[in-house]
């Protein structure tokens, strides 16, 4: 098992499947997975936890936006970084694209470099989130306790009102 | 001419039209409005106080209506306003006057000018039939009052006097006269109807043709991105690859890179070629297309430049059909469909094409798909073949722009994906439709139907 960070790619087109997981694994020192259509995509992502996620929009029988929302209902990969690369250009397209769940919206045609950058900048941000998610699970521990002592100090503020009204 | 132009002009046409409505209703109302209220002053004159009221009444209350829905631009309402009053004020009068009860008087007889309301009402809602079938009617109904009247002795002695025969002549020439002038008039409506209708047709053709081609450029935005993509980063890769002194791997970037090279070269090429898909009714040079002439060499050369073995193409055509088309656009269309049908075919499947008329079930389906003119007769010629026919689910998608099977992906089958699109956008552009029939069983094949306007020679 290779510590490489882990990228999943789903596009329909083969060509793009093929430049852009070979640049991924040339460039930025990758570990690609490719599926060619969602319901692939979604069986590689149960199997393998991806570190990022690279989409299509435009793909036949399941688009991308809908593969986004079914990766973010899976608790597995709600925080995963996802990016999509579609040859929409629409602002209405990546507005729809961001709020079906995807973090970078990156339209066609692309060069590799910054493709590749753009995909390492996507995990090095997830990797600070974690860290951050971490940092706020410990705190909402905290907080839940502070909620739990809450009550007693309601009842007596409760009782002290009583006391001020006579 | 552009689709606004189109527009313009049938919104033009359409105003006329509403104007011209309401100036036959107006001119309708007045000679009616007229002959009412001359009658209703010789009522109030003559017969009982009763009478007179009555219908003073009924008429003050028609008039308002009336002219209330023509200053409202109502001219429908106006018009049964006027129909359902003039139908009861006949009534009312018959009752009143007590015609058929034997106290008809001179009067009473001048009072069939009344029965002129409802020729006039048609006129404003009916064509040049209409108006003819009430003024015989109504002429018809004044004949029976009088027959009816005749028995009465004041009736007898009314019509046996001198002016008899003009108060039967009088009522009927005017009702005659009046259906004449409506009937004229009803002409001139008719005219710019047809205009209207003509430009209605012509701008929802222009809307799909604008919708149809928005959709092409739509795609072939989307289709271009992906081999640009592909293209640009295979030659970077191969750049990096020969860096890294990778010589296996950059040879097969650089190979890679070539193919889809290629792939976007067919489809520019095909963009290129699909440049009359700008081209609107306007630009076409539209002949009258003798089928059976016109479709032999086409037929011929597919045979003779068949690739995929040997298909023999059958054509049941009439000798005399022939269909209003660009010859140009027709060749594309026809060559397309049969190269289509040999491509799908196996080795020595037969392909036939067949032309006739078209009935109302073929009129049915090309309504549902375009714009037809109700005016015009049509033409369809269907291309058959015994292949592997289209799966149910892509039927409706094969016209679209760069949709492909499955299977073609996979298969020896090359194509653009834009053939069938083109196919779809020249048809309509010449004003006809096109769809296809298939069971998508292997074997079966699938047929394809082209609807043209005919031509007659």
């Amino acid at each position: 098992m290779s510590n490489k960070p882990k990228v999943l790619v789903i596009d329909d087109d083969t060509y793009i499947v093929e430049v852009v997981s070979t640049a991924l694994s040339l460039l930025g020192d990758f570990e690609i997975y490719t599926a060619e259509n969602g319901a692939d995509g979604l069986e590689i992502n149960e199997n393998v936890h991806p570190d990022v996620i690279v989409i299509d929009v435009g793909m036949p029988y399941i688009d991308g936006y809908q593969v986004v929302r079914a990766l973010r209902g899976d608790p597995q990969s709600a925080q995963t970084p996802i990016v999509m690369l579609s040859a929409r250009t629409d602002a209405r397209d990546k507005l729809i694209g961001l709020m079906s769940g995807a973090d970078y919206y990156i339209t066609k045609p692309v060069a590799a470099y910054k493709l590749v950058q753009a995909i390492q900048n996507a995990q090095k941000l997830s990797k600070k989130s974690r860290e951050i998610q971490i940092t706020m699970l410990s705190d909402s521990e905290a907080i839940e306790n502070v909620v739990q002592i809450e009550p007693e100090r309601a009842e007596l503020a409760g009782k002290e009102d009583i006391t001020d009204e006579h | 001419m552009n689709i606004d132009t189109v527009q313009t002009r049938y919104k033009r046409v359409s105003e006329a039209l509403q104007e011209n409505k309401q100036k036959a209703a107006l001119q309708a109302l007045i000679p009616g409005l007229f002959v009412f209220t001359l009658v209703l002053i010789i009522a109030a004159k003559f017969t009982s106080p009763t009478a007179a009221m009555i219908e003073s009444a009924a008429g003050g209350i028609l008039i308002f209506f009336a002219g209330l829905f023509v200053f409202l631009k109502k001219t429908r309402i106006a018009t049964l306003t006027v129909i359902l009053f003039s139908y009861v004020i006949i009534g009312l009068f018959i009752f009143l006057t007590g015609i058929t009860s034997g106290h008809i008087n001179l009067l009473g007889l001048f009072m069939m000018n009344l029965l002129v309301l409802p020729v006039i009402v048609t006129g404003m809602l009916a064509g040049p039939g209409g108006i003819i079938i009430s003024a015989l009617l109504s002429g018809g109904g004044t004949m029976i009052i009088y027959y009816i009247s005749g028995f009465t002795s004041a009736a007898q002695r009314a019509l046996a006097a001198q002016h008899g025969p003009i108060l039967i002549i009088l009522p009927i020439a005017f009702q005659f006269i009046l259906a004449l002038i409506l009937i004229a008039g009803s002409f001139g409506n008719d005219r710019l109807k047809q205009e209207a209708l003509d430009w209605r047709v012509s701008y929802k053709r222009e809307k799909e043709l604008d919708q149809m081609r928005e959709q092409f450029i739509a795609s072939v935005n989307h289709e271009l991105r992906n081999p640009i993509m592909a293209a640009q980063n295979y030659f970077i890769l191969a750049k990096e690859l020969g860096e890294h002194g990778d010589i296996v791997r950059q040879q097969k970037m650089l190979d890679r890179g070539a193919e889809v090279s290629q792939r976007l070269a067919d489809i520019v090429e095909s963009i290129l070629s699909v440049r009359k898909l700008k081209s609107s009714a306007e630009d076409l040079d539209m002949i009258p297309v003798e089928l059976k002439t016109f479709l032999e060499p086409i037929a011929n050369v597919t045979e003779l430049t068949d690739v995929n073995g040997k298909h023999p193409i059958k054509l049941a055509i009439p000798q005399d059909l022939a269909i209003m088309g660009d010859e140009q656009l027709l060749t594309e269309v026809f060559s397309n469909l049969l190269v289509n049908a040999v491509k799908y075919s196996p080795d020595g499947g037969e392909i036939t094409v067949t032309g006739r008329l078209a009935d109302s079930a073929d009129l049915k389906r090309a309504k549902e798909l375009v714009t037809l003119s109700p005016k015009e007769q049509y033409a369809v010629i269907s291309v058959s073949d015994l292949g592997l026919g289209i799966p149910q689910d892509k039927i409706s998608l094969i016209f679209e722009p760069f949709v492909r099977l499955d299977r073609d992906d996979q298969s020896k089958v090359k194509g653009s994906g834009l053939g069938l699109a083109i196919v779809k956008s020249h048809v309509q552009v010449m004003g006809g439709a096109i769809w296809v029939n298939s069971a998508g069983v292997n074997g079966l094949g699938s047929e394809f139907f082209v609807l043209l306007r005919k031509a007659s020679l």
